[in-house]
Order: structure tokens, then sequence, then C-alpha cells
């Protein structure tokens, strides 16, 4: 007999890692924020919207919003367009599909700081990749120190970044494309429709449910973006790529300023929940696709 | 009819030539680099295959006793913890997706919006939580930090391929007198194995590339991962490429594996977790 209190006991021992150190954990954050908390001492008075002040009152504070807002918006964009693309095309029937997947796949599977490294190689100024090849091919005026110049620092990382993520938007785009009915564009193409408007009218629709979460989920990866940032400039030079997680990073253990780095990361955590509100107000609209009777979970 | 055909093959060339260029080009520098001698790292025009190639990088950062070190240290808490994990996460599946009890969609959200929680607004927490006690620094706590991080994934994962496991083979074990527990190890496990291989890699790999909560809580050699090692690589060694790169390759190697070897159940579970029916 499966009785409901067996039900609970399966789910113990991960419920109560999950309240210790999720649940309990977050309300932390939420505390620190709103007090004076300090590393010594433990002590703590209330102290209101304080932090929030002092944070937003910081003379970088801007700047790193600012940049934080440009990497999500490049980010997420190029990594779906490219992940589009090569998921379109690996959506083809031709042989060795499967091995040109899991090529596809690898950049996303190398650790961040192994991935860090490699650019930071082929971005260095004297004998790196980029350099050497610009000088090879006569675009010599092109060479450049990548990393410590402002500019340039962050559209190096960010060609880093999507080198390393679009693979997992495209893994997930590929399979929505793959659960499209063969029919639908078979009955296009007797009709007489182009490419773009398959795309347009049968790609689109069929899958938007499947945008919607990946682009919800990149946002969020996007908008917490620290490995790739700290390993190849650290945030440099001069604040030209500090985002939002290496900054609470500094603010919390360089700087030791526990409660507005927790100032911040509550802010960081009131933006992925508008954005979950966002995604879920965008799928329930959802109708007339194959996946109207599905429940989309995140 | 000849001429489109042609035309569609190279296109077809061309697609698969670009993809395999843009992911392993990086990819085969870092390996060109880590096979050259200090000369020719430097050496203008790049040389793409090293003339002389050398095994030195290699055996530099393989006779490092820091390096050591950090592998060892990698090695005890991603194993640890994918083990914790993985026994964890089946049972929790287990439970949602066998039993209904009161309650169970609350929890089952509170797991599915853990995953998407930013690791970066947790560190404070954790460091304080970590010290209070007194797991700062410590391999355990390196570990139980890894297994409540991919937990909201595994038991996703997990549940999933569960779900696709038709009821009546565990109706008739029920039937024979097994019980739950029995019925979890005996049937249940080994009909999933690949699945649970494929939810042991996903533990194991972000276990392993782990970088922010390392920096945070580790804060001597004694725990120190393979990522902090290579992340402050410059710092104690001067900057080597070669070393740096031959290091980068041997932390590479293992999650690589495994990604090949699981990649196939890991990616039907990722994209089965995101439309569900």
């Amino acid at each position: 007999m499966k009785t409901r209190y067996q039900g609970y006991l399966f789910i113990l021992p991960a419920t109560i890692l999950l309240v210790l150190l999720m649940v309990y954990p977050m309300w932390k954050t939420f505390t620190y924020s709103v007090t004076d908390f300090k590393l010594i001492g433990n002590s703590s008075t209330f102290v209101g919207l304080q932090n929030f002040k002092a944070v937003m009152a910081r003379y970088d504070f801007l700047n790193v919003l600012k940049n934080t807002l440009i990497w999500v918006v490049v980010t997420v964009f190029f990594q779906f367009a490219l992940a589009m693309i090569v998921a379109l095309f690996l959506n083809v029937k031709f042989r060795g599909r499967a091995v040109v997947q899991i090529i596809a796949l690898i950049p996303w599977t190398i650790p961040s700081v192994v991935s860090g490294n490699t650019w930071k190689w082929i971005f260095q100024t004297d004998f790196g990749l980029m350099n050497a090849l610009l000088r090879q091919i006569g675009l010599g005026e092109f060479v450049q120190p990548w990393l410590s110049q402002p500019k340039m620092a962050f559209f190096s990382v960010l060609f880093a970044a999507i080198w390393q993520g679009y693979p997992f938007l495209m893994i997930m785009l590929l399979s929505g494309l793959k659960g499209i009915p063969e029919d639908q564009y078979e009955a296009a193409m007797i009709d007489g429709a182009s490419p773009s408007q398959r795309f347009r009218y049968i790609t689109v629709p069929n899958i938007k449910n499947i945008i919607v979460i990946v682009i919800t989920l990149q946002i969020i990866y996007a908008w917490n973006t620290f490995d790739i940032i700290f390993v190849l400039t650290g945030g440099g030079p001069g604040g030209a790529t500090e985002i939002l997680g290496l900054f609470i990073y500094k603010l919390g253990f360089s700087a030791f300023n526990f409660s507005e780095a927790a100032a911040v990361s509550v802010l960081l955590l009131a933006f992925v929940i508008v954005i979950l509100m966002l995604r879920n107000f965008l799928t329930k609209k959802e109708t007339g696709t194959i996946y109207e009777k599905k429940k989309i979970t995140l | 009819m000849r001429k489109r055909k042609l035309r569609y093959k190279i296109l077809i060339t061309l697609g698969i030539l670009l993809i395999c260029l843009y992911s392993l080009l990086p990819i085969f520098w870092v390996l060109s680099t880590s096979f050259k001698q200090p000369d020719v790292i430097f050496s203008d025009p790049p040389q793409w295959i090293p003339k002389n190639p050398t095994f030195d990088n290699y055996k530099t950062v393989i006779q490092n006793p820091a390096m050591i070190q950090y592998f060892k240290n990698t090695v005890i808490i991603s194993l640890s913890s994918t083990v914790l994990s993985v026994v964890i996460a089946v049972l929790a599946a287990y439970g949602f997706s066998r039993y209904k009890f009161r309650g169970r969609s609350v929890f089952l959200g509170m797991f599915l919006f853990s995953r998407i929680l930013p690791r970066v607004s947790l560190i404070l927490p954790f460091f304080i939580i970590l010290r209070n006690i007194r797991l700062l620094n410590t391999h355990l706590g390196m570990i139980i930090v890894y297994i409540i991080i991919g937990l909201p994934i595994t038991i996703w994962l997990a549940k999933g391929f569960f779900d696709k496991i038709p009821i009546e083979i565990e109706e008739s074990a029920i039937l024979d007198g097994c019980g739950p527990l029995t019925i979890l190890l005996r049937i249940i496990v080994p009909i999933s194995a690949p699945a649970i291989g494929a939810i042991a890699m996903y533990a194991f790999i972000l276990a392993w590339n782990e970088l922010l909560l390392a920096l945070i809580l580790t804060l001597d050699i004694s725990t120190q991962t393979i990522s902090i090692g290579l992340s402050y690589y410059k710092l104690e060694f001067g900057i080597s490429w070669g070393n740096l790169m031959a290091g980068s390759v041997l932390m590479s190697i293992p999650a690589v594996i495994v990604f090949i070897f699981f990649q196939k159940s890991l990616v039907d579970g990722l994209t089965a977790g995101s439309v569900k029916e």
C-alpha cells in the first residue's frame, strides 16, 4: 500500500537541505540588506532602506547597472540569433549530424575557468592568436590590446560569453524544432510558401513557448554572469566590464561591506522575479499551437 | 535538379565546417599551446601544429605540489557531492513522481524556483552560515553546498525520467509484498540506470567546474579546487601560458569525457524538462 507519509519521507532529505540552504539563506540576505550587519561581531540593528540608498549613491553603481543591462541585452540577442541559426541547420537531416551536434555543444561543457583562460590567451596583446591572425591577413591596423582597452574589453568578454553560452539555447531550440510535425511544412510547400514564410508562420508559432523559456533562462543567466568576466578581466579595465555579479562579490568580499552587498543581491533577485512573472504572463496568453494542451514548466 | 542537389551539398558541408571551426578552433589553439616549448609559444606567425611537441608543460603541472593538491581537493569534493546528490535526488524524485500528498505542488514549485535562484545572491549568506557552523574552508562544507546547488535540476531530471516508467511494473511488486524502498532499489533504479548516469554526470560537472562558491568558501590550499588554481595561476607561478594551457586541458578532460559519454540522456532529460506534457 502506498501511503501519504511515505511520500513525505522520500522528499524529506532534499526538503531539509532546500530549507536550510536555499530558503534560510535567502531570508538572511534580505535581513542583511535592511540591517547594519557587520562581518565581525554579528551585531545587527534595523536600518530600513539605508543600505539601498547608500548603494544607489555609490559613484560606480550606475555604471555597473548600465554595463549589466547592455551585457544582458547584447549577449542574449547574439546567443539567441546564433543558436537559432545553428539549430535550424542541425534540424536538417545529413550524414554525421549527431557528431556535429556534439561538437557544437563542447564549448558549453568546458569549465568556464578554462574558456576564460582560452580567450584570455587568444586576446593577449603581444602574442595572442587574434592579433597574430590580423597581422597575417594584412589587417595590422586593427591589432590592439583587446582586454586592456575599455571598449574592446567589453566586446572581447562578450565574444567569449557568446561562444560559451549559445550551445545551451541551441539544443533547447533544436528539441523544439524536432517536435514540429513534418506535414505542416509539406502543406505549406504545396501552397507555395517561401522558406522565410515557412519560418515565420510555421516554425516560430510552433516553438514560441520554448523561445520564451530559453530567452527567460538566458536573461537570468546573463544577469548573473560571473566566472568568465572574473577570469578574463576581473571587471576591468577601470570597471569597463564590471557587472552586478562582480559588484556584489567585490563589495562583499573585498570591501567587506556585507549589508550593501546584500542590498544589491536583493535588487538582483527582485529583477529575476519580475522576469519570471513576465514569462508567465507571456506563456499564459499562448493559444493555437501544438503546445496548446501542454503545460509548460521552467 | 542535379545542380540543386550539388548546391545543397555544398551548403551543408559549409555549415558543418563553420560550426566545427567556431567550436573547435579556440580549443585546438589551447591544445597546440600546451604542447609547445616556451620559445615556440611566442612565435610570429603562430605555429598551429608545434614542430617539436613537448610534454614539458604537462610535466611541470603534474609535478607541481600545489596543482596536485588542487586536483585532489576537486576530486574529493566533486565525487562526494555527486554520490550524495544522486541519492537524495533519486529519493525525492521518486516521492514526487509516485505519491500524491498534501503540498506536493508547493514543494515541487519550491525546487523549481530555486533552480533559477541567482548564485551570486547566495554567496553572502553561504559564507556566514558555513562560518557559523564551522564548515568554512572544509571539504564537507563545499560538498554540502554543491549538493544543494545541483539538487533542483537533478531532482527535476530524475522526476522526468521516472514519470516515463509505467507504474504497472511496480504494482506487481507491491502484490508480492515489496516495500517502497525495495521497489525503488530493485526495480526503478536498475531500469533507469542510464538516466541516473546522466544525473550523476550533471552533478559531477557542476561541482568540477564551479568557481564562484569555491572562491568564497575555500580559503587556502587545503580545500581550494582546480578552478581556483587556474584562475589565480598567473599570480602564483608568473604567466607561463604553456603551463596554464596544459592545466586547462587537464581540467577539461574529465568534464568533456563524461559529457560525451552521457550526452544523449542528458540532452534528452534537459530538453524534456522544459516542454513537459
